[in-house]
Protein backbone atom coordinates (compact mmCIF):
# COMPACT_ATOMS: atom_id res chain seq x y z
CA UNK A 1 0.00 0.00 0.00
CA UNK A 2 2.89 2.33 0.85
CA UNK A 3 4.49 1.65 -2.52
CA UNK A 4 1.20 2.41 -4.23
CA UNK A 5 0.80 5.71 -2.38
CA UNK A 6 4.40 6.73 -3.05
CA UNK A 7 4.07 5.86 -6.75
CA UNK A 8 0.87 7.83 -6.94
CA UNK A 9 2.50 10.88 -5.38
CA UNK A 10 5.47 10.73 -7.77
CA UNK A 11 3.20 10.41 -10.83
CA UNK A 12 1.00 13.25 -9.58
CA UNK A 13 3.97 15.57 -9.01
CA UNK A 14 5.36 14.80 -12.48
CA UNK A 15 1.91 15.55 -13.93
CA UNK A 16 1.81 18.87 -12.07
CA UNK A 17 5.23 19.81 -13.44
CA UNK A 18 3.97 18.96 -16.94
CA UNK A 19 1.00 21.27 -16.49
CA UNK A 20 3.27 24.04 -15.19
CA UNK A 21 5.64 23.73 -18.16
CA UNK A 22 2.68 23.78 -20.55
CA UNK A 23 1.36 26.98 -18.94
CA UNK A 24 4.77 28.66 -19.24
CA UNK A 25 5.01 27.77 -22.95
CA UNK A 26 1.44 28.99 -23.48
CA UNK A 27 2.27 32.33 -21.86
CA UNK A 28 5.36 32.77 -24.06
CA UNK A 29 3.17 32.12 -27.13
CA UNK A 30 0.90 34.98 -26.08
CA UNK A 31 3.85 37.39 -26.14
CA UNK A 32 4.76 36.22 -29.64
CA UNK A 33 1.22 36.68 -30.93
CA UNK A 34 1.08 40.22 -29.59
CA UNK A 35 3.96 41.21 -31.86
CA UNK A 36 2.59 39.34 -34.89
CA UNK A 37 -1.01 40.54 -34.83
CA UNK A 38 -0.53 44.01 -33.43
CA UNK A 39 -2.90 43.14 -30.60
CA UNK A 40 -1.70 44.18 -27.19
CA UNK A 41 -3.23 42.73 -24.06
CA UNK A 42 -3.76 45.46 -21.43
CA UNK A 43 -1.08 45.37 -18.75
CA UNK A 44 -3.38 44.55 -15.85
CA UNK A 45 -4.88 41.54 -17.69
CA UNK A 46 -1.38 40.41 -18.57
CA UNK A 47 -0.34 40.64 -14.93
CA UNK A 48 -3.37 38.55 -13.90
CA UNK A 49 -2.50 35.96 -16.55
CA UNK A 50 1.12 35.94 -15.38
CA UNK A 51 0.07 35.30 -11.77
CA UNK A 52 -2.37 32.56 -12.86
CA UNK A 53 0.43 31.00 -14.92
CA UNK A 54 2.82 31.07 -11.95
CA UNK A 55 0.37 29.28 -9.61
CA UNK A 56 0.81 25.80 -11.20
CA UNK A 57 4.59 26.31 -11.28
CA UNK A 58 4.73 27.25 -7.58
CA UNK A 59 2.41 24.40 -6.62
CA UNK A 60 4.35 21.85 -8.64
CA UNK A 61 7.70 22.89 -7.14
CA UNK A 62 6.26 22.70 -3.60
CA UNK A 63 4.73 19.28 -4.27
CA UNK A 64 7.92 18.00 -5.87
CA UNK A 65 9.99 19.04 -2.83
CA UNK A 66 7.46 17.37 -0.49
CA UNK A 67 7.50 14.14 -2.50
CA UNK A 68 11.31 14.15 -2.78
CA UNK A 69 11.62 14.57 0.99
CA UNK A 70 9.22 11.66 1.46
CA UNK A 71 11.22 9.50 -0.95
CA UNK A 72 14.49 10.34 0.86
CA UNK A 73 12.94 9.56 4.26
CA UNK A 74 11.48 6.29 2.89
CA UNK B 1 -13.17 57.16 -39.36
CA UNK B 2 -16.77 56.73 -38.26
CA UNK B 3 -18.08 55.43 -34.94
CA UNK B 4 -14.82 55.54 -33.06
CA UNK B 5 -16.66 54.36 -29.89
CA UNK B 6 -16.48 50.84 -31.30
CA UNK B 7 -12.70 50.72 -31.55
CA UNK B 8 -11.12 48.20 -29.23
CA UNK B 9 -8.48 48.65 -26.58
CA UNK B 10 -5.28 46.95 -27.53
CA UNK B 11 -5.95 46.43 -31.24
CA UNK B 12 -3.84 48.32 -33.70
CA UNK B 13 -6.55 48.54 -36.37
CA UNK B 14 -4.17 50.33 -38.75
CA UNK B 15 -2.54 46.95 -39.37
CA UNK B 16 -5.80 45.77 -40.92
CA UNK B 17 -6.43 48.84 -43.08
CA UNK B 18 -4.47 47.76 -46.13
CA UNK B 19 -6.64 48.82 -49.08
CA UNK B 20 -6.93 52.17 -50.84
CA UNK B 21 -9.38 54.65 -49.24
CA UNK B 22 -10.18 52.15 -46.53
CA UNK B 23 -11.49 53.33 -43.17
CA UNK B 24 -12.68 51.56 -40.06
CA UNK B 25 -16.44 51.33 -39.46
CA UNK B 26 -16.13 49.45 -36.20
CA UNK B 27 -14.17 46.72 -34.53
CA UNK B 28 -15.49 44.54 -31.78
CA UNK B 29 -15.00 41.31 -29.91
CA UNK B 30 -17.40 39.02 -28.09
CA UNK B 31 -19.01 40.48 -24.97
CA UNK B 32 -17.31 39.67 -21.64
CA UNK B 33 -20.44 37.83 -20.45
CA UNK B 34 -19.35 34.81 -22.53
CA UNK B 35 -16.56 34.39 -19.96
CA UNK B 36 -18.93 34.19 -16.98
CA UNK B 37 -19.84 30.44 -17.20
CA UNK B 38 -16.20 29.17 -17.14
CA UNK B 39 -15.24 31.61 -14.37
CA UNK B 40 -18.22 30.63 -12.18
CA UNK B 41 -17.57 26.92 -12.87
CA UNK B 42 -13.93 27.36 -11.89
CA UNK B 43 -14.82 29.08 -8.61
CA UNK B 44 -17.30 26.32 -7.70
CA UNK B 45 -14.74 23.66 -8.61
CA UNK B 46 -12.11 25.35 -6.45
CA UNK B 47 -14.43 25.52 -3.43
CA UNK B 48 -15.49 21.90 -4.00
CA UNK B 49 -11.90 20.70 -4.07
CA UNK B 50 -10.94 22.65 -0.93
CA UNK B 51 -13.98 21.15 0.81
CA UNK B 52 -13.06 17.63 -0.36
CA UNK B 53 -9.47 18.00 0.86
CA UNK B 54 -10.69 19.35 4.22
CA UNK B 55 -13.16 16.47 4.71
CA UNK B 56 -10.48 13.99 3.70
CA UNK B 57 -8.01 15.42 6.23
CA UNK B 58 -10.55 14.85 9.02
CA UNK B 59 -11.93 11.43 7.99
CA UNK B 60 -8.88 9.70 6.52
CA UNK B 61 -5.67 11.51 7.50
CA UNK B 62 -3.51 8.89 5.73
CA UNK B 63 -5.06 9.78 2.36
CA UNK B 64 -4.92 13.53 2.91
CA UNK B 65 -1.80 14.12 0.82
CA UNK B 66 -2.95 12.02 -2.19
CA UNK B 67 -6.35 13.73 -2.10
CA UNK B 68 -4.65 17.12 -1.88
CA UNK B 69 -2.48 16.18 -4.86
CA UNK B 70 -5.52 15.16 -6.88
CA UNK B 71 -7.23 18.43 -5.93
CA UNK B 72 -4.15 20.41 -7.00
CA UNK B 73 -3.97 18.60 -10.34
CA UNK B 74 -7.65 19.23 -11.08
CA UNK B 75 -7.29 22.83 -9.93
CA UNK B 76 -4.25 23.39 -12.18
CA UNK B 77 -6.01 21.89 -15.20
CA UNK B 78 -9.15 23.97 -14.66
CA UNK B 79 -6.99 27.07 -14.19
CA UNK B 80 -5.24 26.35 -17.48
CA UNK B 81 -8.62 25.95 -19.22
CA UNK B 82 -9.71 29.29 -17.75
CA UNK B 83 -6.53 31.05 -18.95
CA UNK B 84 -7.00 29.46 -22.39
CA UNK B 85 -10.56 30.76 -22.62
CA UNK B 86 -9.54 34.25 -21.50
CA UNK B 87 -6.76 34.44 -24.08
CA UNK B 88 -8.90 32.99 -26.86
CA UNK B 89 -11.61 35.52 -26.06
CA UNK B 90 -9.10 38.35 -26.28
CA UNK B 91 -7.63 37.19 -29.59
CA UNK B 92 -11.03 36.67 -31.24
CA UNK B 93 -12.27 39.89 -32.79
CA UNK B 94 -14.05 41.34 -35.78
CA UNK B 95 -12.91 44.29 -37.85
CA UNK B 96 -15.38 45.91 -40.22
CA UNK B 97 -14.13 48.51 -42.68
CA UNK B 98 -15.78 50.07 -45.73
CA UNK B 99 -13.86 47.61 -47.96
CA UNK B 100 -13.80 44.34 -46.06
CA UNK B 101 -14.97 42.34 -43.07
CA UNK B 102 -12.36 40.35 -41.13
CA UNK B 103 -12.73 37.83 -38.34
CA UNK B 104 -9.51 37.02 -36.50
CA UNK B 105 -9.48 34.06 -34.13
CA UNK B 106 -6.16 33.00 -32.75
CA UNK B 107 -5.78 30.17 -30.28
CA UNK B 108 -2.14 30.05 -29.18
CA UNK B 109 -0.62 26.60 -29.79
CA UNK B 110 -3.84 25.31 -31.36
CA UNK B 111 -5.08 27.29 -34.37
CA UNK B 112 -5.13 30.62 -36.14
CA UNK B 113 -8.06 31.66 -38.33
CA UNK B 114 -8.31 34.85 -40.34
CA UNK B 115 -11.59 34.94 -42.22
CA UNK B 116 -12.01 37.92 -44.53
CA UNK B 117 -14.57 39.01 -47.11
CA UNK B 118 -13.76 41.72 -49.64
CA UNK B 119 -16.94 43.75 -49.94
CA UNK B 120 -16.08 44.86 -53.51
CA UNK B 121 -16.43 41.25 -54.64
CA UNK B 122 -19.78 40.44 -53.04
CA UNK B 123 -23.25 41.88 -52.65
CA UNK B 124 -24.87 41.77 -49.24
CA UNK B 125 -28.43 40.45 -49.28
CA UNK B 126 -29.31 40.20 -45.60
CA UNK B 127 -28.23 41.61 -42.26
CA UNK B 128 -29.95 39.74 -39.44
CA UNK B 129 -29.80 40.31 -35.70
CA UNK B 130 -30.42 37.71 -33.04
CA UNK B 131 -30.48 38.21 -29.29
CA UNK B 132 -31.66 35.34 -27.11
CA UNK B 133 -31.84 34.81 -23.38
CA UNK B 134 -32.11 36.86 -20.20
CA UNK B 135 -28.39 37.71 -19.91
CA UNK B 136 -28.29 38.83 -23.55
CA UNK B 137 -31.29 41.09 -23.03
CA UNK B 138 -29.89 42.62 -19.83
CA UNK B 139 -26.43 43.31 -21.24
CA UNK B 140 -27.60 44.06 -24.80
CA UNK B 141 -25.62 41.18 -26.33
CA UNK B 142 -26.43 39.35 -29.54
CA UNK B 143 -25.25 38.05 -32.90
CA UNK B 144 -25.30 39.69 -36.32
CA UNK B 145 -25.52 37.52 -39.44
CA UNK B 146 -24.41 39.04 -42.72
CA UNK B 147 -25.45 37.02 -45.77
CA UNK B 148 -23.79 37.47 -49.17
CA UNK B 149 -25.10 36.58 -52.63
CA UNK B 150 -22.13 34.42 -53.55
CA UNK B 151 -20.71 31.36 -51.87
CA UNK B 152 -18.19 32.61 -49.35
CA UNK B 153 -17.16 30.63 -46.32
CA UNK B 154 -20.42 29.15 -44.99
CA UNK B 155 -22.20 31.90 -47.03
CA UNK B 156 -22.91 33.77 -43.81
CA UNK B 157 -20.55 36.00 -41.89
CA UNK B 158 -21.45 35.71 -38.24
CA UNK B 159 -20.51 38.25 -35.59
CA UNK B 160 -21.16 36.23 -32.45
CA UNK B 161 -22.23 37.58 -29.03
CA UNK B 162 -21.15 41.16 -29.67
CA UNK B 163 -22.14 44.19 -27.66
CA UNK B 164 -25.00 46.29 -29.02
CA UNK B 165 -25.78 44.06 -32.04
CA UNK B 166 -28.60 46.31 -33.29
CA UNK B 167 -26.28 49.27 -33.58
CA UNK B 168 -23.69 47.10 -35.36
CA UNK B 169 -26.36 45.79 -37.75
CA UNK B 170 -27.53 49.33 -38.40
CA UNK B 171 -24.01 50.49 -39.27
CA UNK B 172 -23.55 47.48 -41.54
CA UNK B 173 -26.89 48.07 -43.25
CA UNK B 174 -25.98 51.69 -43.83
CA UNK B 175 -22.67 50.66 -45.32
CA UNK B 176 -24.36 48.14 -47.63
CA UNK B 177 -26.97 50.67 -48.71
CA UNK B 178 -29.82 48.86 -46.97
CA UNK B 179 -31.33 51.83 -45.14
CA UNK B 180 -34.91 50.50 -44.73
CA UNK B 181 -33.64 47.49 -42.82
CA UNK B 182 -32.27 49.75 -40.10
CA UNK B 183 -35.80 50.47 -38.88
CA UNK B 184 -36.26 46.82 -37.89
CA UNK B 185 -33.11 46.69 -35.80
CA UNK B 186 -33.21 50.02 -34.05
CA UNK B 187 -35.13 51.25 -31.09
CA UNK B 188 -37.05 54.51 -31.23
CA UNK B 189 -33.93 56.66 -30.81
CA UNK B 190 -32.14 54.91 -33.65
CA UNK B 191 -35.22 55.06 -35.91
CA UNK B 192 -35.62 58.77 -35.39
CA UNK B 193 -31.95 59.32 -36.10
CA UNK B 194 -32.16 57.31 -39.34
CA UNK B 195 -35.37 59.00 -40.53
CA UNK B 196 -33.95 62.44 -39.81
CA UNK B 197 -30.91 61.67 -41.92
Amino acid sequence: MDYFLLGFKIIASVLLIGIAIYSMIYFSQINRVEEQFGVRIPNFIKKILEVLTMIPMGVSIAVLIAVLLEVINY
Amino acid sequence: MKNSEYSLDGISTNKFLTLHDEYLIFSTRQHWTVLLPPIILNIFLLFGLVLLASISSVLTPIYFFPVLLMALIVMSISLEILIKQLVEWFFHFYIITNRKIIEVAYRPMFSRIVHGVLLDQVRCTEVDVSSKGLISEIFNVGSVYVTFDRPTQEKIFKLDYIKDPRRAAMDLSDEFGMQPASVWFGNQAYDTQVLNE
